[in-house]
């Protein structure tokens, strides 16, 4: 009785100084908002797993994702890709990736179904004074259902948040990126 | 023009609001000449039976709009003011002073000067500008007769024409002679006449065109009037800046002998040179500037035959006349300017009298 | 031991002695081979050590080759930003030609923005933006250096952040975003450099909550304008009220502050409506003016529409000073006295007419109204001053963007009350 109280009490201190610490400034969403896993549960949240795939982004590969999506390939574009498994199947991707905003780093994940069609997109760090908005749902909400780059260009079918121009425009360039690569990957299941 | 600056202009031209009923702002300032005095004596006849001297030569008021207020700049250099001593701060403030002057209208108080003005034929109408209460407090109606008359010479053209010859030759309309021109050369070289140092031909910032003054203040060391009754007392002194008029600023001593730099357009028109009126023509004038420290004896010679110079300023203060400015520091040297540029010289001042062109 | 067992040993180590003295060559020699031989014992272990580790390594790399995208493109991005000071900024240069006047035509390279920023950690981290106006800044030139923003941000928590020092206030839409490339017509509207003094900086705190309902507000307590600059005569107050007597930071008295709140709402995707408000005490209690409690408000609401390729835009601001009447007796009929009210707001539409990868063309109109000083206290019957004209001015044009970020753009501007302001427009922007 003694120890179950002690523990409760234990969870409550606990709870109250997560609490606190969060408002004080923990760790966890400072700058960086999710981490890589709880981004893949948000985007495929019936996959069971996500296996690490191993992309090989080769010239012609790369020409053909920067010519599909009309942008240019950054510097250091290098997208993680894990492939989304429930029962041995794959149910599609999840990637992440980084683009700048203004002049610092946004992190991103994107998921997609096996088809290539985009799932949804989470913000897992945005560094910058400026443009936060792109972490609001609203904004990307826009992109599930969009199919291929093509179906994601900025001002016609991703709408821009004044104020937060340059971030929604990159990182809607990223998304037409990441949007030709599960293209490719679809076509070669 | 605005209502206040037509009802300025019936101020300025009416006498009868002077203790005199003959004197009006326009008595001292004729409009045919620049708005300078008339009087070919050296000050100005006033007070209630005209007959008393003033101190100083009424200073011609046009192109004042461009003043400002008077202070002293970063190098502790005065700038600006009005009245020849810069004690009045607007247009407006230095309208106020004439109206009270015991030997100019002569009005003892403003009450004085708005019951006079309540009887004037143009009495109704300042009622409809400025309210028909205004004459129940004097020192407000006072107020807007000095306003009235700020906003005329503000919005009046007559009181910045820029009219000259010299302003059709800037605009291409006409050109110098060249004898003028000459007198233009010796006007801006630092060498020679180096007049432009106080009286810019150059155009400022705020005006369409070179106002000829800068609205500073220099310490030429006039010789003494003894026209001026107050100048019987030996140890009487006019000293400008320090006083005895202006009181604010006498404790800088540095600025005792000075006084404001008039423009030099329409001087050709004017009947007295300087502050005390010493010279009438404007060959006297120019020529102190050259001969002033070469020959003191033509400036200088008192009843006595004894030179003096700078003997309108006490013994202690002589020093603080400018004597490194050109064209009046050849002391020991040759003239800046001989009798033939002087005439030159001459000739370029009289392309600054307004109504050469219409 | 005996004295015997002493002479035994003696004389065998003697013995010995004489024996090595015999072998000391050999001996000597064999120690050479010896150290010989241990130095190049040593060595070989030195190789073996070296040969393990590389071979530690070896096996080291092997197990990350499976995961090869995971390693190298962590060693690609490890962190390349994390110290370095990122650097934005943009530039505007305008030609403006007015329609009844070739002599008073004008280039300038109207702006530059250098700005720079640098992250200190994940939640902190400070901007600043140093404009240049006109290119040449010197004792007889009329550029202008400034910094328009230096200030510190930090996240407090999840959603909400702090800015400390001079910074952008949150009002209206040109006010933050004025880069070139983000707003039609060469030069920026009259709403918002009339009556809201753009680009209006302050110092102090500002706080701004993003919530991910799309819902954005903005609270904070900053400097406030300085009734003592009000410039007597001049033109510049008709121009813009708070434009004449801003503090920008710049040795701002801060005897009255002033606090501004500002609303935006974007939870449907090319739709914004906001408001903001500011108040605050301009007359900064000095004893010098007859009011030093003088103040004044500001509000405004704007709303913005992305549809298709329409882009549609509304703003709306009036501002009133208060209690400035003693201020206004005391300037002895000065021809610009304080406004009790200024006001503007415009309506524009845009319309992408043409795209094809970076390239596109925008053609664009904006009305906008605009009256910077309505109605005065404090002036007595007769003083002469100008009431402000009541612009409205009609604007078309057209930006053809090479890139998103580079513009070029042109326009004619109708003044419809004053005929002597129509001009002619042409601009080059970018912000990098």
């Amino acid at each position: 009785m003694q120890n179950s109280n002690r523990r409760q009490a234990l969870q409550k201190i606990g709870v109250v100084g997560v609490c606190a610490s969060s408002y004080m400034g923990s760790v966890a969403w400072a700058g960086v908002f999710m981490d890589e896993t709880q981004a893949h549960a948000l985007l495929h949240p019936q996959a069971e797993a996500f296996q690490v795939l191993q992309v090989t982004l080769d010239e012609p590969t790369l020409t053909a994702i920067a010519r599909s999506s009309d942008t240019r390939i950054p510097r250091g574009f290098n997208p993680k890709c894990w492939r989304a498994v429930q029962g041995g199947k794959t149910l599609g991707w999840v990637m992440s990736d980084r683009v700048i905003g203004k002049y610092d780093l946004i992190d991103y994940a994107a998921g997609f179904d096996g088809d290539g069609t985009t799932r949804g997109i989470e913000i897992l760090a945005y560094r910058e004074s400026h443009g936060a908005e792109v972490r609001q749902t609203a904004w990307r909400k826009q992109f599930a259902g969009k199919k291929g780059p093509g179906a994601m260009r900025f001002a016609d079918d991703i709408r821009n948040i004044s104020g937060a121009t340059l971030s929604c425009q990159h990182v809607t360039e990223g998304m037409q990126r990441l949007g030709a690569l599960a293209l490719v990957l679809a076509g070669g299941r | 023009m605005s209502a206040a600056a037509e009802l300025g202009q019936l101020i300025f031209k009416d006498p009868s609001l002077s203790a005199s009923g003959a004197m009006s702002c326009e008595t001292c300032h004729d409009p045919r000449i620049g708005h300078a005095s008339p009087f070919t004596t050296a000050v100005a006849l006033g007070g209630p039976g005209l007959n008393e001297q003033g101190l100083r030569t009424p200073p011609a008021i046009n192109y004042l709009k461009f003043n400002g207020a008077f202070k002293l700049d970063v190098d502790g250099a005065p700038m600006g003011g009005f009245f020849w001593d810069g004690r009045a701060n607007s247009l407006a403030e230095q309208a106020k002073g004439p109206f009270l002057g015991a030997v100019e209208m002569a009005n003892r108080t403003p009450a004085d000067v708005i019951a006079k003005l309540s009887a004037a034929t143009y009495a109704d109408r300042f009622k409809k500008v400025f309210g028909a209460n205004i004459f129940s407090d004097a020192e407000t109606a006072f107020e807007r007769v000095a306003y009235a008359l700020e906003r005329y010479q503000i919005e009046d053209k007559d009181f910045a024409p820029f009219t000259s010859k010299f302003d059709a030759v800037n605009q291409g309309k006409a050109s110098f002679t060249p004898e003028e021109l000459r007198g233009l050369a010796w006007f801006n070289r630092a060498d020679k006449g180096n007049c432009a140092a106080c009286h810019p031909s150059t155009k400022p910032d705020n005006a369409p065109a070179a106002l000829f003054t800068d609205f500073s203040y220099d310490n030429l060391g006039i010789p003494r009037n003894a026209e001026i009754s107050a100048n019987v007392d030996a140890n009487f002194f006019d000293k400008g800046l320090c006083g005895p008029v202006r009181t604010d600023v006498s404790a800088q001593v540095a600025l005792c002998g000075a006084f404001k730099v008039p423009s030099l357009r329409n001087v050709a028109q004017r009947q007295r040179f300087f502050h005390n009126g010493k010279f009438n023509t404007l060959q006297q004038a120019v020529e102190f500037y050259i001969t002033r420290d070469t020959s003191p004896s033509t400036w200088y010679t008192d009843a006595l035959g004894a030179v003096v110079p700078y003997n309108d300023l006490p013994l202690a203060e002589r020093s603080l006349v400018n004597v490194t400015e050109g064209p009046y520091n050849r002391r020991g040297q040759s003239p800046a300017l001989d009798a033939q540029e002087i005439r030159e010289l001459i000739a370029f001042l009289r392309t600054l009298s307004d109504g050469y062109m219409n | 031991m005996t004295y015997k067992t002493t002479l035994v040993a003696a004389a065998v180590i003697l013995a010995c002695q004489v024996g090595y003295a015999q072998t000391a060559k050999e001996v000597a020699a064999e120690m050479r081979l010896m150290r010989e031989e241990l130095r190049q014992m040593r060595a070989e272990l030195e190789g073996l050590k070296l040969q393990k580790a590389q071979t530690a390594t070896a096996t080291a790399e092997a197990p990350a080759q499976s995961q090869l995208t995971r390693d190298s493109a962590d060693a690609a991005r490890a962190e390349p930003q994390a110290n370095a000071v990122n650097l934005f900024g943009y530039g505007e240069l305008n030609f403006t030609r007015p329609k009844n006047s070739r002599a008073d035509a004008v280039a300038t390279a109207r702006r530059a923005v250098l700005g720079f920023g640098y992250r200190f950690n994940d939640r902190t981290r400070f901007a600043a933006e140093l404009e240049v106006e006109n290119a040449v800044v010197s004792a007889g030139n009329k550029g202008e250096v400034a910094f328009e923003q230096l200030y510190v941000e930090h996240d407090v928590a999840e959603g909400l952040s702090a800015k400390m020092g001079l910074f952008l206030l949150p009002i209206g839409y040109m006010n933050e975003t004025h880069e070139p490339t983000r707003y039609y017509g060469v030069t920026r509207n009259l709403v918002e450099t009339a009556i809201i003094p753009s680009t209006w900086r302050e110092m102090g705190l500002g706080l701004r909550g993003l919530q991910d309902s799309g819902l954005r507000w903005d609270a904070g307590i900053v400097t406030s304008f300085d009734l003592t600059k009000w410039p007597t005569n001049s033109a510049d107050t008709q121009e813009s009220p708070l434009g004449a007597i801003h503090q920008e930071g710049q040795l701002a008295k801060a005897a009255s502050m002033a606090y501004y709140g500002a609303l935006n709402f974007d939870g449907i995707a090319g739709v914004n409506v906001g408001a903001s408000v500011f108040q605050g005490g301009i007359g900064q209690k000095q004893t010098t003016i007859a009011s030093p409690n003088a103040s004044v408000t500001l509000v405004e609401v704007h709303s913005k529409w992305q549809v298709g390729a329409w882009d549609l835009s509304a703003l709306a601001a009036q501002g009133q000073f208060h209690d400035v009447s003693a201020f206004n007796a005391s300037a002895l009929g000065v021809s610009n006295p304080v406004p009790d009210k200024f006001r503007g707001w415009y309506a524009q539409a845009a319309y992408r007419l043409w795209r094809s990868g970076d390239y596109s063309l925008v053609p664009f109109t904006r009305y906008e109204r605009v009256n910077t000083a309505m109605g005065y206290s404090g002036v007595f019957p007769g003083q002469v001053y100008s009431n402000a004209p009541d612009h409205r001015v009609l604007t078309a044009g057209a930006s053809y963007y090479l890139h998103p970020q580079v513009v070029l753009k042109m326009d004619v501007q109708k003044y419809q009350n004053n005929s002597a302001l129509d001009r002619f427009n042409m601009g080059v922007g970018f912000h990098y």
